[in-house]
């Protein structure tokens, strides 16, 4: 099974798909979570995941935008997709039955 | 801070490999982060790749037998080097006077003590390469650790180890020589020569040469096996040489004082017998390897 933050990394480049790389992940896992990513953690979680088998990684053309330095492209491959779809359906199975949002209406 | 933040974090990314070093600060270029952001990042993700690094065992192994011993080793021979060096150049420095110059005595000393002096210095340099060199040569992808450990263990055997250790040496082992005065004890009275003289020759006629020194050893574990194999064996000859040629560092190959009151008979394992020892773990060797191919044979 793999862990939260690998599965975020796996969600956001399926969901980016030929443009996914280090900065555009970021930004989604951002934007989606609302916390800071570190380039520390999503970088070492990416080698992680590409020793896993769970994604490919290639260098990209460089853009002005990146001061003419080269992206990491990063490419979910098919031990990604059924990894990442079974963490889903695990969280969906162990959620069945629990409503965070009447739990946190009640306490607030 | 926001360019001199880019320029330390561009800095600092050198330590990463090539490929990602481009990767990530293009990430942080296109992000639009400011300098501060961009070097505590660039920190981040350098420091969890060092510390991965340090997850194998190859690294300890290395800093352990390797790193520290010739670390400890090069700290006490600089401060010996310091203080032998010092009365020179205290004689020269803090007594000098004109009408020295017109004292035919005063040129022969000194065309006595300025080789010794150099020598000493060439000697401890050259030393301290090679310790630099044999750490490059079998770090490989902990080569920036390295130096870091290096250092470390210098300033740690030069700011704790060391004192200790020779201060108990020399109280147990030359504890007669305290009855005569110390002739040297003026020297010893100005700061200068008790506190910054060592630190400047460590870390002048050590640290730089070593760390210039793991440097050319990291380029040659990239040359031919022959030539690999040749500088292999000249660096462990120079390093068993340096060890064993300086009688003040012998200490080092025979048990603490204190383990020696505490264990009697620790002084019969001494590490330096442990070379005259080898046979007994030859023959063990040789007995295990005929018993595991038994094994294999019978089943």
């Amino acid at each position: 099974m793999i862990g939260e933050f690998e599965y975020l990394i796996l969600t956001a480049a399926s969901r980016l798909g030929e443009d996914a790389y280090g900065a555009a992940i970021r930004a989604e896992i951002e934007s989606a979570t609302g916390e800071r990513c570190s380039v520390g953690a999503l970088y070492t979680t990416l080698d992680r995941l590409e020793k896993k088998g769970m994604i490919k990684t290639r260098m990209g053309d460089p853009t002005p935008e990146r001061g003419g330095r080269a992206k990491r492209m990063v490419q979910v491959t098919a031990a990604g997709v059924h990894a990442a779809s079974a963490f889903y359906e695990a969280m969906i199975k162990v959620s069945r039955g629990v409503s965070w949002q009447e739990k946190t209406r009640a306490r607030s | 801070m926001s360019n001199l933040g880019w320029d330390l974090a561009t800095t600092m990314a050198a330590a990463l490999d090539t490929e990602e070093k481009n990767a990530v600060l293009g990430d942080l270029a296109e992000s639009g982060v400011g300098g501060a952001r961009a070097l505590r990042e660039v920190c981040g993700l350098v420091l969890r790749r060092q510390a991965q690094l340090w997850m194998d065992w190859r690294p300890w192994a290395l800093l352990l037998a390797v790193v520290a011993p010739l670390g400890f080793v090069l700290s006490i021979e600089s401060r010996l080097t310091a203080g032998i060096n010092s009365v020179y150049l205290w004689l020269y420095l803090n007594n000098f006077g004109t009408d020295l110059l017109r004292n035919h005595g005063f040129w022969y000393e000194l065309g006595s003590s300025v080789p010794l002096v150099l020598s000493s210095f060439l000697r401890l340099a050259c030393w301290s390469w090679i310790a630099g060199m044999l750490i490059g040569f079998a770090s490989k992808r902990v080569i920036k650790s390295s130096y870091l450990a290096l250092l470390i263990v210098l300033l740690l055997a030069f700011a704790v180890g060391v004192p200790f250790y020779l201060a108990q040496f020399d109280r147990i082992f030359l504890g007669p020589a305290r009855v005569m005065p110390n002739q040297n004890g003026p020297i010893a009275q100005v700061p200068f020569y008790r506190f910054l003289y060592p630190w400047l020759v460590q870390l002048v006629v050590v640290a730089v040469p070593a760390v210039y020194g793991i440097r050319q050893g990291s380029h040659a574990a990239k040359l031919r096996r022959l030539l690999k194999v040749a500088i292999v064996i000249l660096l462990l000859f120079a390093s068993a040489e340096m060890l064993l040629e300086s009688t003040k560092l012998w200490f080092i190959w025979i048990p603490h004082p204190v383990a020696r009151r505490v264990f009697p008979y620790l002084a019969h394992f001494a590490p330096l017998h442990w070379i005259v020892y080898w046979p007994v773990i030859y023959l063990l060797a040789l007995r295990l390897r005929r018993t595991v191919r038994a094994s294999v044979v019978a089943s």
